[in-house]
């Protein structure tokens, strides 16, 4: 039996789920915010912003965007949907059946895997499309940023999203892992939380710790311009932290004495 | 291969200090409907995940199908469709849905799923989602679920649980249907012998986490009438006791009991006390139905 019908079971069983649409509340607030924020005139006050605006409005505002769901929106929407999709088989007792099934463990970890991952995906998009739209009607409200002017260097912006996606990846596994793992949904929260408030305090306001050494400080760590020389090296290590969380996580998994 | 299901000396622990089953040797042979039965917190439900593989095997071995079941988790797990404790049901999703989500796991065709649902008698559930259903038309949705691989054998920890006496009785004729008409194995569990003698072929009976019985109903029934006893109360109760030798008596209060196999037996016992010129003031069958002695089992063993 091959890893699609695992992985059609597991997307059916999202069907109608609120996870959905928490997603896409969760991929609507950034765009909301910078709509709110960026304006040309405050109280009456021409903005600093019109010049650095002026000059490459779309990518100014992505990146303004990115950095937000980088070091906020991004871990919060990790930690909250890894704690809310296992919630799927706990609240309704349905594990025991998932484990009756002719499943082998890694196929139920694997696709349940990549549904949290279609979901991350998902809320890149979102967030992307979101981010459009809220560029056209700030372009509109505020027609001094010049956004008809400029356009939006897409390669530019798929690959700093996939590097999102793959710092963002270390956590994500972990959160993954303790969601499966417990049934309370505030445990994994508790520690989720913990590591994005570890990657905000060191990244953003006392250095404590090296931050291309430690999985959580990844994803706020490759928006920073004055890091862009050991990005390569953190996406590599990124990668090999997801990975190893990934192995342990099912090994746990498979090992669970009861389902 | 004739056992479906056969446990060799499955013993489990909770904890270090605490075993929940001892040395439990089950043997299920194909065709057979098999009921499972035990008080409350017997062991039940924990030898019927062990058979799963819900619960890791600590000591002992599962074969189901003939095959060692850790070996052939995935092959055996194609052919048995299970219901354990309460209904394992997706809430936010109709009745169709959940069987769904199973389908292509068992392979099963689209067909098969509204077979299924007909047969419980959830095809026109339309909309409604789970969650909105009673507890009954929940249970009748995991019995289909249990149904839809067309299992060769079917686990089902007490299938009653929620059923009104109508869905109950529906439930003991699907039961009887699928056993005879499709040829599959049962192995239901309950904690009372009542609900499922009428539909059952074998009996286990376990008790404190060990089995205290094993074999056909005719069996049981044996066992029955070999526990069968008569409260007799005389003029000389001493004197009746070495009358009735035979027929192993007890002294109790102000009475004897005596063992008795049928109706003739007790028409030799007043025969006997009769010839010794022994005034009878008290020849009493005590109450002796399977229920009973299902009573006695587990509590003698408690």
């Amino acid at each position: 039996m091959n890893l699609m019908i695992s992985l059609k079971s597991e997307f059916l069983k999202t069907k109608r789920s609120p996870i959905w649409l928490f997603t896409i509340a969760m991929a609507l607030i950034v765009p909301i915010f910078v709509l709110i924020i960026f304006k040309e005139e405050h109280d009456g006050v021409p903005s600093d912003q019109i010049k650095v605006f002026s000059k490459d409005a779309w990518n100014f505002y992505f990146y303004q965007g990115r950095g937000m769901i980088s070091i906020v929106f991004l871990p919060m929407f990790i930690v909250l949907i890894s704690a809310l999709l296992p919630q799927i088989e706990y609240r309704n007792h349905t594990w025991k059946q998932v484990f009756a099934s002719p499943q082998s463990y890694w196929k139920i970890y694997f696709s349940k895997f990549l549904i949290f991952n279609a979901f991350m995906i998902c809320f890149f998009i979102a967030h992307g499309l979101f981010m459009g739209v809220s560029g056209m009607f700030s372009g509109m409200l505020n027609p001094k940023f010049n956004f008809a002017g400029n356009q939006v260097d897409w390669s530019q912006y798929l690959m700093k999203m996939s590097q999102a996606y793959l710092a963002i990846l270390p956590l994500a596994t972990l959160q993954f892992w303790l969601g499966l793992r417990f049934k309370s949904f505030l445990i994994p929260i508790g520690v989720g939380v913990l590591f994005s408030i570890l990657g905000m305090i060191n990244m953003i306001g006392y250095k404590l710790i090296d931050p291309d050494k430690f999985f959580f400080n990844y994803a706020a760590f490759i928006f920073f311009k004055e890091n862009v020389a050991r990005i390569p090296y953190v996406l590599w290590a990124s990668t090999a932290y997801a990975v190893a969380f990934l192995l342990i996580g099912f090994l746990d998994f498979s090992r669970i004495r009861e389902r | 291969m004739n056992n479906i299901i056969k446990t060799i000396g499955l013993t489990h622990f909770h904890s270090k200090k605490s075993k929940t089953l001892s040395d439990i040797n089950l043997k299920i042979d194909k065709g057979q409907i098999y009921g499972f039965l035990g008080p409350n917190g017997a062991g039940k439900t924990t030898t019927l995940r062990l058979i799963l593989g819900l619960l890791k095997t600590q000591q002992g071995k599962i074969e189901i199908f003939g095959q060692d079941f850790q070996s052939n988790r995935i092959d055996i797990l194609k052919k048995v469709g299970s219901l354990i404790e309460n209904p394992s049901l997706y809430g936010h999703l109709r009745a169709d849905e959940n069987l769904e989500v199973y389908r292509k796991l068992y392979g099963a065709s689209k067909a098969r799923l509204t077979e299924v649902l007909k047969i419980v008698g959830l095809d026109n559930t339309a909309k409604k989602k789970v969650k909105q259903f009673s507890l009954g038309m929940k249970q009748r949705l995991s019995v289909a679920l249990a149904l839809l691989p067309n299992p060769e054998l079917l686990i089902l920890d007490e299938p009653a649980n929620g059923l009104d006496p109508t869905g109950i009785i529906e439930l003991r004729e699907l039961v009887k249907k699928l056993n005879k008409e499709h040829g599959m194995t049962i192995l239901m569990s309950s904690h009372q012998l009542t609900e499922i003698e009428k539909m059952v072929s074998h009996v286990g009976i376990i008790a404190k986490g060990e089995m205290i019985f094993q074999g056909s109903l005719e069996e049981l029934h044996l066992l029955q009438k070999k526990q069968a006893k008569l409260l007799i109360r005389t003029s000389d109760n001493v004197g009746a006791i070495s009358v009735l030798k035979a027929y192993e008596p007890e002294q109790l209060d102000d009475a004897i009991s005596v063992a008795y196999q049928n109706e003739q037996d007790i028409a030799d016992i007043g025969r006997k006390l009769y010839e010794k010129q022994l005034d009878i003031y008290l020849l009493q069958p005590v109450q002796n139905n399977l229920e009973q002695l299902f009573m006695d089992l587990t509590t003698q063993h408690a």
